[in-house]
Parts: structure tokens; sequence; C-alpha cells
């Protein structure tokens, strides 16, 4: 499948799920950030000369925090889903909070993908929309295919290009 | 044919680049002086000699900064944009469309107006901060920059046909002004009065504290407030109210200086589709903007402007927010002129909304926001500010008693307020336009089309989702309106409403 396919516009709003790999990679990030702070900090509390002392009690926090991210992610990758319909791209996501955006296709001003270095691992990509309301009105969706954030990258750039070339 | 040779700007820029390196070496004072320290430290200490050589050295190296600044900086006004280059060590090229520019400020300091050369900002969306700035040119550059702008405005409005006819007047109107009056509404209207009369007991007590003590540091205000005492005929109590009398005033007279300083002479003009203001006293600062580039119009009434019925109107141009310029501002004007005015302001859109915030259809929000209110600003920071104290501080019956009477009061104000928030707050929805009021002891009306909207968020918490409310957050392109408490149903038909109205109308938000 090529970018330069058209990518499924759905004006019934039917949410598309992220990627299979998008759970086992942000599982991957987060057992990285806890071996991060588990070599960072003996390292940190050497260099105080023995003033600082990680309590015995500390180092259970790590396997917690992985607990509750194992116990968090999947229902939160699970209810995450983006449609996109003829006029604009939605996105749902949140747990507790439940969050849906909605970015009309006319008003972006520029689209972003990019791929840090653990979603190349997972081949994975994440798409940035951007509008003229900096900050709240920009969109991001991690966790896509990287065909599938080329085509919505591709249908979006076109989508934006038809409608300069109509103001003029 | 237009001149599209490349121009420079006024050798005074060096003034102003001049004065841009010291407000920058204000700003990273300590960074800079850890470094200067361990220089001079480092080649044998602090002598007054070493001073001056340290501080010529400074000076001539900004000299010859600002110089090479000035001598790099090249502009050429073309038909379609203006572009610039600029950069001593790095160079940078800016091309910017007349289309893409919001406004344009001009502003003249003392020095510039005797050499008459006005300090230009062209505003575009997007930017962090003024993406175009010409330092130092002739005014005859600026209004043939406006007109490159204007043209090109109309021609897109011409093509797009979203315009009403008969808007092609060619010399500008002057459609309100204020006098030396309003200025002294407007700064007695200040936030800085207020946040002096909140602070009057304050001063009420220091100041007969300090007369009842007479220890070393106090003397010289017991001595002024005595011979105050002495010059009035007023006792000790007496004198005490004299200076607090005299201190507010002198603030309050402070307040009207710095109104008259921005505001002196306030001119509002309307011309073909745009609208220029022109005040100040000293600095005289032009603004303007363009009706079809305003995204956001702001009607304020603080509890001071109410007491002179007075309106403060502002319009947000796309990241009117985060430039130097900053939003197009009325600061005066009665309400029913303000209304006339805000309607003049929006042109063609939100003509069959009210924007005063009695008539009109505002729909409230439920009741619910009152106890979210509540919650945040009054119980959450009094539990965790009386938790706090409690934890760090062992308190005697009696203070546990006045910190418990202390904390009742807070929260039966906090109960006052949230009430209050949530009455003032409502929605109007007339056709493709919005109006949020909003406000607790004043009022504000934010007012905008549908279709200016850049992005539309729902938002639940877990409270809201069994109760099925939602918040509803718009971005604009110069700031975000969150109605909340809504039910969930109205918040996707707006939202629904919202995109439908973008989806249809042919017309560019800019």
């Amino acid at each position: 499948m090529t970018e330069h396919e058209q990518p499924p516009i759905d004006n019934k709003q039917r949410w598309q799920p992220l990627s299979p790999r998008f759970l086992p990679r942000m599982l991957a990030s987060k057992v990285l950030f806890a071996l991060a702070i588990a070599v960072a900090a003996p390292v940190a509390a050497s260099f105080t000369g023995g003033a600082l002392v990680i309590p015995a009690w500390a180092w259970a926090l790590l396997p917690a925090y992985l607990i509750a991210q194992l116990a968090v992610l999947p229902p939160a990758i699970r209810r995450s889903g983006y449609a996109l319909r003829e006029e604009d791209l939605q996105f749902r996501d949140g747990l507790f909070v439940h969050r849906r955006k909605a970015v009309p296709l006319r008003r972006v001003q520029h689209v972003e993908t990019s791929r840090s270095p653990l979603d190349r691992v997972f081949g994975l990509s994440t798409i940035k929309l951007y509008t003229a309301a900096a900050g709240s009105g920009n969109l991001t969706i991690h966790g896509l295919d990287v065909a599938t954030a080329n085509r919505l990258r591709h249908h979006i750039v076109e989508r934006v290009r038809g409608e300069a070339t109509a103001d003029e | 044919m237009s001149d599209t040779r490349w121009r420079r700007v006024s050798p005074l820029s060096v003034v102003f680049y001049l004065a841009e390196l010291a407000r920058t070496a204000v700003r990273q004072i300590i960074q800079l002086a850890v470094p200067a320290a361990a220089v001079m430290a480092g080649t044998g200490g602090f002598t007054v000699g070493r001073l001056y050589a340290f501080g010529i050295f400074v000076l001539l190296l900004a000299m010859v900064i600002a110089v090479a600044r000035y001598a790099t900086f090249r502009y050429s006004i073309g038909e379609q944009s203006i572009i610039i280059q600029s950069g001593v060590l790095s160079k940078n090229q800016l091309n910017i469309q007349y289309d893409r520019i919001q406004a344009i400020n001009d502003s003249q300091n003392l020095l510039y107006r005797l050499f008459n050369i006005v300090d230009l900002q062209l505003d575009t969306p997007g930017s962090n901060e003024s993406e175009a700035h010409l330092p130092a040119v002739s005014p005859q550059i600026a209004a043939s920059l406006r007109d490159k702008v204007q043209t090109a405005g109309n021609r897109r409005t011409q093509q797009l046909s979203d315009d009403e006819p008969g808007r092609d007047e060619p010399q500008a109107a002057i459609i309100h002004s204020l006098g030396t009056l309003d200025m002294l509404k407007i700064g007695l209207s200040s936030r800085r009065v207020l946040v002096l009369f909140a602070v009057i007991p304050w001063l009420w007590d220091t100041v007969g504290e300090r007369l009842a003590s007479s220890s070393t540091p106090q003397r010289v205000i017991a001595g002024t407030t005595a011979a105050l005492g002495n010059v009035t005929g007023l006792g000790g109590t007496g004198s005490a109210t004299f200076a607090v009398v005299i201190a507010v005033l002198l603030l309050a007279a402070l307040s009207v200086a710095a109104a008259m300083l921005r505001f002196n002479g306030f001119r509002l003009m309307e011309s073909q589709g745009s609208f220029t203001s022109k005040a100040g006293l000293l600095t005289v600062r032009s603004h303007a903007v363009a009706t079809r580039k305003i995204q956001c119009l702001t009607l304020r009434q603080s509890m001071m402007l109410g007491f002179f019925d007075g309106v403060r109107i502002t319009a947000f141009p796309a990241a009117s927010h985060r430039q130097e310029g900053g939003p197009f501002t009325i600061p005066f004007a009665s309400r029913q002129r303000a209304t006339e005015l805000a309607h003049g302001l929006w042109g063609n859109d939100c003509r069959n909304l009210s924007l005063s915030p009695v008539v009109g259809d505002y729909q409230p929000v439920d009741s619910r926001y009152r106890v979210h209110l509540f919650l945040r600003h009054g119980l959450a920071p009094a539990v965790v500010l009386s938790s706090l104290l409690l934890f760090v501080s062992d308190f005697t019956p009696g203070q546990l008693m006045a910190g418990t009477l202390t904390g009742c009061l807070f929260l039966g104000l906090a109960a006052i307020g949230a009430q209050r928030k949530h009455r003032r707050f409502g929605v109007q929805v007339s056709g493709k336009d919005i109006a949020v009021r909003s406000g607790f002891v004043g009022w504000q009306i934010d007012s905008f089309p549908a279709r200016k909207v850049q992005a539309v968020d729902i938002e639940q918490t877990m409270l809201q989702r069994r109760r099925g409310l939602a918040n509803l957050r718009l971005s604009l392109a110069s700031r975000t309106i969150v109605i909340p408490y809504i039910s969930l149903t109205l918040a996707q038909a707006l939202a629904e409403k919202i995109l439908a109205t973008i989806a249809d109308d042919a017309r560019h938000w800019i």
C-alpha cells in the first residue's frame, strides 16, 4: 500500500484503532524509563558522597510504576482512535478524562510526521496537524503504522494544497 | 510599478538595536554576570579601573553589534510581499505575503518624533513574536505598506465576494475619541487601583503599628507622620489616616498618569474595512487591524468600569496574544456605544448576536459547574493549606479557633463567588455566531463567528460522564474559549454545527 492511496474516509465516524504495535512500544518506553531511573538514581546518590541514601522501599516504586502502567495502558490504547471524515480529522483518547478532538482539514496550516528511535524499532509513526491556534489547536496522533501515517499526511497535504489553490 | 529596490532603515535604528541589546543584557544579567566576574577574578580581581575598562569594552562591543545589525538589515517592498534580510553572522531572509499580515503597528518615541521616523511591527499569525520588524522607517514607508496590505486584503475579499458593498470610503473617519475625563476613568478603573483599595487595611495597620512603636527603623516614619500631624493639625490616628489617603491619591494619580501616557488623545478611525487607533502622550502608537482578520472580540466591564458605566473592547487578531503589539484595544466606551463599536468591528459577522450582558438568549451551564468551582477554588486550596499549616507548626487553641473561623469565612466567600460565576456564565448561539458571557464582579462577553474556530475539543471527566455533561473547548487563532458543564448532547451538537459551518463557508478564516 503506498502513501498515494486514499485513506479510508468514514463520515459515520467509526473509530479506527491505533496500531497493535503501539502497546508494546509504550510498555518498552516505560520499562526503559524505569531502567534509566534505576541506573541514574544510585549514580546521582554516589556523587553526593553518601549524603543522599536511597531507602530500600523506594526501589519498590519502580515495579509498582510498571504494574500501574501495565494496568492502565491497554484500556487507554484500546479507547484511543481516529476517524478521518470528509472535512475533518477526529481523535479520541483518555481513560479517566475522555477527550475527543476535531480539526477541520480547512484549518490545517501544516502537517508533520515524526518517528522516534523506539517508533522505528516498532515500525510506528506520529502525525501532527498544526492549526493557527498554536498549542490547544494542534492535534497529535501517536502509534500509527508508518503507511497509515504517510497516507493520512499525503491526503491532508493534498487537501490543504487544494484549498490554497481554490483561494487563489 | 512599485519600487522594489533594496532599502535600509534609518541610521537611528542603531539606537533601537542598542536598547534591544540593553534589554537582553538585563534579562540575561545572571548568565552574563557569572562569566564576567570569573574573568575579572581570574585576571587580578576587581578594581575601579578594571570595571571602567570592562564597561567601555561592553559599550564598544554593543556599538559594533548595533552598527553591524543596521548595516546588514535591508528590506524590499514588492507588489505581493515584503522581503527582509538581516543577520550579521547568519543571514536570514523573510518573505512575507501582504495578505498574511494581521496588523501593522507603529510607534514613535520622543527621539523618533524629533526625526519623524516610526518603529514598525508587522504582525503575522503563527509566530511567537512580531515576525517582521522595521526598527526605524519613514511614515511614508509605513503608509505605503498599509496601502499594500489593505489592497491585498481587498483583493482577496473581492475574490471571495464576502464583504459588504459601500465600505470603500477613501478617507479615514474618526468614529470614537477619548478626552481627559476619560483618561481619569480609565486610570481609576485600572487593576492597579483595585489592588490599592485591597491594601488600604494593611497600610492602615502598618502605619498605626509604626506610630505606636518608636524603635530605630520606624523613627523616620513616625517623624513623618508626626510632621504631617503638625501640618494638618491632626492627632496620631488622624495623621495616619492622612498618610494613607495621600498614598492612595498618589497611586491613583500614578495610575491616571499611566493611562494618559498610553491613551492620551485616543482616536479610532475606520477606513475601507479596517480600524486604526492612535494614542499616546510621549510615544504615539498607531495600531491598525482589518475587520476580516479579527478572530475574537471581547467586551469587558470590571467593577470600577461599571461604576463609570464604561466598557473596554478588545479585538484579537490571530496570534495577537503572543505579539508585542498585543490585541487591538478601545480602552473606554459607554455600554451602548461599545455595542455599536463592537458590531462595527465585526463588520458582516456576528450581526444577530446581542453583545449586551443582559439582552440576548444566554443559555446557562449546568448547576454542577458551581460545585466544581467551589471544590477547585475553595475547598481544595483550603484543605491543602490547612493540612500544610497543621503539619509544619503547632498552634494554640486560640490560634486554631481563629484559623477555623478564617477558613469558614473563606469557604463562604468561595461559595458566593462560585454561585456568582455560575449565574453569570451563559452561551448565546445565533445563527453561525457564538457569544460566551462570564464574570465574577463585572462581566465579559467573548464573541466570535463559528467559521473562525480552528479546532474543537470535547472532554469529560469521570464525574461529568456519570451526569452526561462535558466541557467544550473551542480553539481560535487568538485564544481558547471553554464552555464548561453543558450536556454532552449539546456539546456534540455545537461541535458538529461548528464543523459543518467551517465545511460550508467558503470564506477564509483570516
